[in-house]
Order: C-alpha cells, then structure tokens, then sequence
C-alpha cells in the first residue's frame, strides 16, 4: 500500500512539474536588428534566423525546462535608436543575453552599454575589426563575436585565388557600409603579397539601382576578374545589367549566393564565379541541411548569411544557459566564454581571448548554373 | 572613348525619362496645388509593387502591367486626396508637409510589413534584349521606358493645353483668386492634379519593375532628387522640370563615367547648388509654363 | 468721449513667477533618481537632446519664418567635428564640443550668405539638399570621417566638480545633467534672444519681409544671424550628443531626425518657444512606447502624426491660441 501511495505521489508531483515547465517563467533574449531602413532585408532574416531558433529549441522542451522567448526591437541601423531600444530591452531583469546590432557602428554603441548592464552580448553580422579589438581579456568581457572576421575571410579567398594563379588586375566594388568597405579592404591586402594590383576601388550607397556607368566603365577598363562586396538587391541589379551588356569578366569576392540569387546563377552567366562567404546554404553537412529545410517551410525563402549566425547565437546561448544551469548573467557569460560548439558550418565555435571564435568559412564556386562548395577552410 | 562617352549619354537619357515622369509629376503637384509632396516616392514604389503582382501572380505580360501600375497607384491618388489630402488649402505649407511625411511613413512602413523587405524581380518579354546601335547597346527595356515617358510626357502637355481641365489647371496655378472668381472648383481640379502626378509615379514604377529590383525602399532616392530636380528646372514650371530631369540623367552618367559613383548620387544636388548660385530661380524660372 | 481702451489680454505669456519655475527646475533635477531606471533616463535625455535641437528649428523656421532642413546637417557637422578633434587631435572633449558648435556656425554663415537670398521654397529644398551631401561626404571621403564605420571609441566628458570628485558622461545620470544644464543654457540664450528687439524684427521679418525692408532694415543680416545661432546650438548639441553614444557614424545625418523636429516644431507650433518643448517631450515618448510593436512603429507614428495634424493644423501653441482669441472674439460682440 505504501509503495502504491508513494508511486502515485511520484507520479503527481512528475505531471505537476511538466505542468509547470510548459507554464514557466520564459528565458528573455533580446535581439536588435535593423527592421527598417536600408537594412531592413537583411534585419529582417537575422530575426527569423532567431526565431527558428527558439521555435525549434522550444519545441525540444525549451532550456532549464524554461521556454525561450525573443524581445525583437527595431535599431534601423543607427546607433541612437539602437541605445534606446537596447535600453527598453534591458528594462526587463529577466533578459539573459543579446543578440545584436547588425550594423557594427550599433553594436559599438552597444557595447559599453552592456558592459554597463552586465549583460552578455552575442555580436551577429557585424563584421568591423574594431569590434574584437576592443572584446575580450582586459577589454569588454561581456562582448563575443561567433562570426569570421573581414581580414580571416579574405586570407581563405586570397590562398584559394592564388592556387588559381589566374588574375593579375582585380576591379573591386563594394556596397558603402563597413561590410563593403571592411571585406575590400581586407581582399586588398591580402592579394598585395600575390602579386596582384587591384585597378579601381568603388563603393556605391546601400539601395542604388543603377549599375550601368560603373558597368560601361569596367568594361572599358577590362579587369581580369571584379571582387564583388554586394549583397541582396544591389547584387541582383548589378547582376541582371551585367548580363544585359553581355559582360564576361569572372567575378570574385564575397558575392552572395543565395536563394535570392538564383536568377543570375541558374541563367548560367554568372557561371566561374568564386566567392569566400561566412555561409552558405549549399553547405552538405546535416546539421545545415536540416536548418536550410526548416527555414526555408516556414519563410519560403533560402537562409542568408545574417540568419545562419543568428540562429547559431541562439543555439550557442542556449548551449550555454544548459552548461550553466542557471539564467544569471554573470554565470551564462561565463559559459558563453568556456563554449565549445559545433557549428553547422563544420567548424567548432570556441572563443580566443578576444572573444572572437574562429569558425568555418565556405569557398564557393558557380559552375553550370549551380553553386558548388569547393572548400570549407577554417579562419 | 566616343563610343563611351555615347553610351554613357545614352544610358543617362533612359534614365533622365524616367526621373522626368518623377519630377513632372512634383512639379504639377506643388505648381497647382502647393503641396511639396514628399509621399511622391512611395508612389514610384507601389507602381513598381503593382507591375511585379501584375507579371508574377497574374501572368500579364509589360504592356498590361504598366497599365496596371499606373491605373492602380491613380486609384491610391484618388483615396489619398479623399480621405486626407482635399483638406489642405495652399497657405497650409507645413500642414501639407507634415500630412505627407506621415503618408509616406505609413506608406513605406506598412509596405515592409505586408510585403517583407525581400527584393523581387519580375522578368517580361523583353528579358535582356538590346538594340545595337554600332557599338551601343541599349537594353530594349530602357528604350520602352524612354518611349513612353516621352509619350506620357506629351499626353500630359496636350492635356494641360487643349482640354478644359487642363487649362483650369493652368488658371488655378497662375492665379488662384481669379481662377476662383470665375467660378473654377478647386477642389475637383486639386483631385484631377494629385490624381495625374500619382498615375505618372505608378508608369515610373511599372517602367522601373522590371529594370531593377521591387522592393519597398526603392521609391526614397526619387524624392529628393526630384526636389532637386524640380529646383533646377524652375519651381512649377512643368518643362523645366522635364529638361532639367533629362540633364541630371546625362551628366549623372557622364559624372558615373568618368568620376565615380558616389559623384553621381551627389551630382543632382550639386547642380542644383551651383544654378541656383548664378540663377536663383533655377533655369527656366517661375510660373507654369507649358 | 470716453477714454476706454480695451484691456485685452493679448499677451500670451504669463509674467514670469519665481515659484513654478523652481517647482520645475527641482522636478527636473530630482528626475534621474525617482526611480525612473535606465531606460527611462535614455528617454529623458533624449527629450532634451530633442527639445534643444527642435528649439533651434524653431528659430529659424518658427521665429523667422525660414523653413529649414539644415539643422541636422549641423548636429552632425558639430558631432563629427569634436569627434575627429577628440581622437585624432586628442583635444579634450569639452573643446571639441565647443569647436564643433564654431564649426557649425561658421558653416551654417558659409551657406547662409549663399542661400538666404533664394525664394523660401528654393532655400528649404537647398538646405534638404545639404543633409543628404554631408551624409555623402561622411560616408565617402574616408581619409577624413572614416567613411561607414564611423569613428568608435569616443572619449567620455569629464566633469570635475570642487569636493565632490570627478563624474564621467560613461554614467548616464551624469549626461542627463550636463545636457540638462547645457540645455537650460540654450534655451535660456534663445529665449532671451526672441524676446528680444532682434526677436521681434525677426518675427516682422517672417510676417512681411518688404515690408519690414523698407522699414530700413538689413533683413540679410537678422536672417544671417537666426540662422547662425539655430546652428551654434544644433552643432553643440550634436558635439555632446556624440560622446554619449561613444561612436559617430554617417547616420547621424539620417533623415529620420530632420523628420522628427520637423514634427516637433510643426506640432508644437511654429513660433511658440514652450508648445515646440512641449511636443519635443510628447514626440519623443511616443516613438518609444510604439516599440511595443516592433513591426507597425513607424506605420503607427505615421497615423499619429497624420491624425495630430488633421486635429491641430496650427499646433497645439496654435490651438492654444485660437481658442483664446474665440473667447476674445465673444467677448467682444
């Protein structure tokens, strides 16, 4: 009889405590992302890359048998919103971590804030060098950055194009932000040492539609190849009127190969491209394949660079809150510190003493109409 | 390098069509009713939404989807100016400003979240094709946007001269007490003028759909280079605006060219300063002039 | 004949009483430590940032008439200026807050001269235009502003006060009293100056401009001077403002901010110095309690901004005073 009692008080007290984890107390996160503004495209898939995320980990039972929640707000790529609406987020004593800006001159602007808060800070796309300088051992401890950075990105293209042996005299165009300028900049002095001169440097506004005068230009100048630091619109514009003056110049760089790509690259006139990516959605390895799948059934459309590493923060922060086993900051910060993740991209997240990991990078290269892996080397 | 230079005018005259249709569109909206209209780009870019809805889920071909473009942003016209914008009269400058900040805010902003920040691109018909000229190439395309603002151009012109409504246009702009005396309606008539200027952004837009990418951020550049270009021509004269926007195209393609990219973003606005430091009242003047 | 004149109670602005002023002035200094949090210390310094920057609109479009989008054109002149003097010059950040409000000025003369004798409209286009080229600039002459990034790592504002130690901007509660101060400053310098003979002749300016030409008036130089001043204040805030964020970038220029004063002072009431403060303080709440909803914000600012100036085309100073001059105009018949 007292077995019984005691099995059915067991029983009672498991379902009470199931009970309560689906009804607990939701871990906040914060994410600060450009929801408007030129960057919207963008901000818009690092917020689903943290959604699925957290749809994804809630539907395995949540951390701490606590569900995840996000606190999404607006930065529009400008740091004084960025503060303000950082700010609002950190209103709320139950938020655990950020992931955020972006833009890196909001995530600057962030991080002495955070250090301030005492709130850890998972860096997602912004990919300025000063950022690191300034993370880390004897800096802002609060700060990591999972992502590769500009000069560990262009050293993998450089070694790959030097195999290659192919190009002497490189164009190079860029979008006008600290990505363009930072991954051009950091192209340039790589290829120096190879022997190759780089023959015009332009950076046209985020938003410009019209490629055609840098196009009647460049095909005056005739490069051997043009490093690409385009993403999203911009790209295809330049893309399609490439194509539409019937151009042949191989391209390199950084070129988003996405999904929002495909027009170009199916067409085949793109076919010979080179480019060095923080990701791709092409990569084989399981853990990718199953997150392309699950991202492109509920958004219909292909990952970017920006959701695989917000995905990626959410993942590790999780990863880290277990490790943990609490939700104090202090504690999960410390944990972010120690992390030793596996990333999607095949490489391990662990971060240096500047708290910057060094994960994976993606060579790709376009061939019949397709976009094929050609090496993962680590950065 | 003459071949260059063709080309780049050539490019820069494709371009200057379109922002003329922006631009003549501005000019008939601020010359008749006063209002600076800073709503004028989202217009651009719900022309260009309807043109893409148009070819990708309704399967029309170009011609019909700039129709469609243009008759739908004429439609969004007439309810802006019903619901919201009859109940401005010319001394209400700053009224007018503020009530077309906040459209274009709403505007913009609920377009980014009904139809996502995702660029789309629509391919017609036309596709690639170009037309050699020697050793030009025009894309086909560009030659259609050409064409057609310059037969939307003229429509526009024998419209303000010939027929009724386009001269109580004109009276209502050259002077409004005595448009008034003689017993114009000028609220029918500020309809008829918000309507035209919106129905040539939705052709800007459609025109525009499948040369560049669709997106809800596309309209912004066209504003304020539209200001500029109206300065440039001559506040509220409707051919300055035109030639003034045919300049900007070819010296933006031509400063492209030969400078650099950046120099073409700014180079509207450089222009404009520099014509207005030697003619203040921009090249061709004041008043409306057809 | 009976000498009667009428008593009409014209005069909008109430004497001024020693004791609700010093009711405010406590309020304000008490503020930080009311429990208001960090959050709601960034909304009160950004109230003043704002109130200080549509202030100086003010001057110039509300006082003068001049319709002008150049102010943001000068915060970020002023902001750039005391950050490139701060880390490449190692200028204490005081002084480049002072040499980006002389910068701004000088500037603000420059263009001024060029362009205060175009037609209203041209000149409210030209300054539009001058926004959008010092974004350009910022972003492309990269040896000088370091281009998109900006400039990171921006020094704080030290202030060192006699027997109580030295306190740094790093603290916002520290920032909120300087811009406080800075402000009351500001606000006081132009309030004195539209009070002012000068104010008065730039208000005649605004009403009739030949008229108050052939007054004899050189109405070049009053517009000169309105000008000048709205960017000495614009620049200095601009200067401060920067070494709050720590980082200066580009977007300092955005159009965002050149909306939003203009909303200010439009809502407000263009003319009224305490409607154009007032509606600062509402305009800066609003947008943040939108963030409730990220995704329809800015539509929804759109709405409030359409539905305020349906409501209140001349502002709330403006309906203010309508309905003052409607009980005048009763009393009267």
């Amino acid at each position: 009889m007292k077995t019984n009692k005691r099995l059915a008080l067991a029983v009672a007290l498991a379902a009470t405590l199931a009970a309560q984890a689906s009804a607990a107390q939701p871990i906040l996160v914060g994410v600060s992302t450009p929801l408007s503004g030129s960057a919207a495209f963008q901000g818009q898939h690092d917020r689903w890359g943290a959604e699925l995320a957290v749809e994804q980990i809630n539907a395995a039972g949540g951390v701490l048998g606590r569900p995840l929640q996000l606190d999404v707000q607006d930065n529009a790529c400008n740091p004084a919103e960025g503060v303000n609406s950082v700010g609002r987020m950190l209103e709320n004593r139950d938020l655990v971590a950020i992931s955020g800006a972006m833009c890196s001159s909001v995530t600057l602007a962030l991080m002495p804030i955070v250090e301030r808060a005492n709130v850890p800070l998972l860096v997602s796309s912004s990919s300025a060098s000063s950022i690191t300088e300034k993370a880390g051992a004897g800096g802002n401890i609060w700060t990591f950055r999972a992502g590769p950075s500009d000069d560990s990105m262009a050293v993998a293209l450089a070694s790959y194009l030097k195999d290659e042996a192919r190009f002497k005299k490189i164009a190079v165009l860029g979008e006008n932000t600290d990505y363009g300028r930072g991954g051009a900049a950091a192209i340039a002095k790589a290829l120096k040492p190879l022997g190759v001169t780089i023959t015009s440097s332009e950076y046209y506004d985020k938003g410009t539609q019209d490629f055609t005068t840098v196009l009647t230009r460049l095909k005056l100048a005739a490069p051997d190849a043009i490093a690409l630091y385009t993403v999203g619109a911009d790209q295809i514009n330049f893309i399609r009127q490439y194509r539409g003056f019937g151009m042949h110049v191989p391209l390199t760089g950084r070129i988003e190969l996405g999904g929002l790509q495909a027009e170009g690259i199916k067409s085949g006139a793109i076919d010979g491209a080179t480019s060095v990516f923080q990701y791709a959605a092409e990569l084989d390895t399981p853990a990718n394949r199953a997150f392309v799948q699950a991202y492109k059934a509920k958004y219909k459309e292909d990952p970017l660079l920006q959701s695989a590493i917000a995905y990626e923060n959410v993942q590790l922060l999780a990863d880290a809150i277990k490790r943990a086993g609490s939700v104090d900051r202090k504690a999960v910060r410390d944990a972010i510190q120690a992390s030793d993740y596996a990333s999607m991209m095949g490489g391990r997240i662990a971060f240096d003493q500047n708290n910057q990991a060094h994960n994976n990078a993606v060579i790709l290269k376009v061939e019949g109409g397709h976009v094929k892996v050609v090496a993962t080397p680590g950065t | 390098m003459t071949d260059f230079i063709l080309q780049l005018i050539v490019n820069g005259l494709a371009i200057g069509a379109i922002y003329a249709l922006v631009a003549v569109g501005l000019s008939l909206i601020y010359g008749v009713l006063e209002i600076v209209n800073f709503a004028h780009g989202e217009l651009v870019m719900l022309g260009g939404f309807a043109a893409f809805f148009a070819v990708s889920t309704l399967g029309f071909g170009y011609w019909p989807s700039i129709l469609a473009a243009t008759l739908l942003v004429a439609i969004v016209g007439v309810v802006l100016f019903d619901s919201v914008l009859f109940t401005l009269k010319s001394e209400d400058f700053q009224k007018g400003i503020l009530l077309t900040l906040g459209l274009a805010m709403i505007i913009q902003n609920g377009a980014l979240y009904l139809l996502r920040a995702t660029p789309r691109t629509i391919t017609t018909e036309y596709g690639f094709d170009a037309v050699q000229l020697g050793n030009i190439s025009i894309s086909v395309l560009r030659l259609i946007a050409f064409g057609l603002a310059i037969a939307a151009i003229v429509l526009l012109h024998a419209f303000l001269k010939w027929t009724r409504s386009g001269k109580s246009m004109r009276a209502l702009a050259q002077n409004r007490e005595a448009a008034l005396m003689v017993g114009m309606r000028p609220r029918r008539i500020a309809r008829t003028v918000f309507v035209l200027g919106a129905a040539l952004c939705g052709l800007a837009g459609g025109v525009l759909a499948p040369l560049y990418t669709v997106h809800p951020l596309m309209g912004m550049p066209f504003v304020f280079k539209a200001f500029a270009i109206i300065i440039i021509g001559g506040l509220g004269n409707i051919w300055g605006a035109i030639i003034a926007a045919l300049i900007v195209g070819m010296t933006e393609s031509l400063a492209g060219g030969f400078g650099s990219v950046v120099l073409q973003d700014a180079l509207a606005f450089i222009i404009m300063i520099l014509i207005l430091l030697v003619r203040p009242l921009g090249l061709f003047g004041k008043g409306m002039r057809v | 004949m009976r000498q009667e004149t009428l008593d009409l109670p014209l005069r909008e602005r109430p004497r001024l009483r020693a004791a609700p002023w010093l009711l405010v002035a406590a309020l304000l200094v008490a503020l930080p430590f009311a429990g208001l949090g960090g959050y709601g210390l960034k909304i009160a310094i950004m109230a003043i940032v704002y109130a200080v920057l549509a202030t100086s609109l003010n001057l110039i479009y509300g006082f003068t008439g001049l319709l002008s989008f150049a102010q943001i054109a000068f915060w970020g002149i002023g902001g750039y200026t005391a950050a490139l003097l701060a880390v490449d010059a190692q200028w204490p950040p005081w002084l480049g807050v002072l040499a980006g409000g002389a910068v701004a000025t000088l500037a603000s003369l420059v263009i001024g001269y060029a362009s205060l004798r175009l037609s209203r409209h041209s000149f409210a286009i030209v300054t539009l235009s001058l926004v959008l080229l010092m974004q350009l600039v910022a972003k492309d002459w990269v040896d000088l502003t370091r281009g998109p990034l900006g400039i990171p790592n921006l020094p704080t504002l030290e202030v060192a006060l006699p027997g109580l130690g030295r306190f740094s901007s790093a603290n916002p509660v520290v920032f909120y009293f300087i811009m406080l101060a800075f402000a009351a400053i500001a606000l006081a310098g132009v309030h004195r100056l539209v009070r002012s003979r000068i104010g008065r002749t730039l208000l005649a300016i605004k009403q009739n401009e030949p008229l108050t030409q052939s007054q004899g008036v050189a109405t070049l130089q009053y517009k000169l001077l309105a000008f000048a001043v709205s960017a000495l204040v614009a620049g200095m805030t601009g200067g401060l403002f920067v070494f709050y964020l720590s980082v200066v970038d580009p977007s300092i220029f955005d159009f965002f901010y050149t909306q939003m004063i203009l909303i200010m002072v439009i809502i407000g009431g263009a003319g009224s110095f305490w409607g154009v403060i007032a509606a600062s303080v509402v305009f800066t709440v609003i947008p943040e309690l939108l963030r409730v909803s990220p995704d329809l914000r800015l539509v929804l600012l759109g709405c409030v901004l359409v539905a305020a100036i349906l409501a209140l085309p001349q502002g709330i100073a403006g309906y203010f005073r309508e309905r003052r001059l409607e009980r005048i105009r009763r009393t009267l018949r």
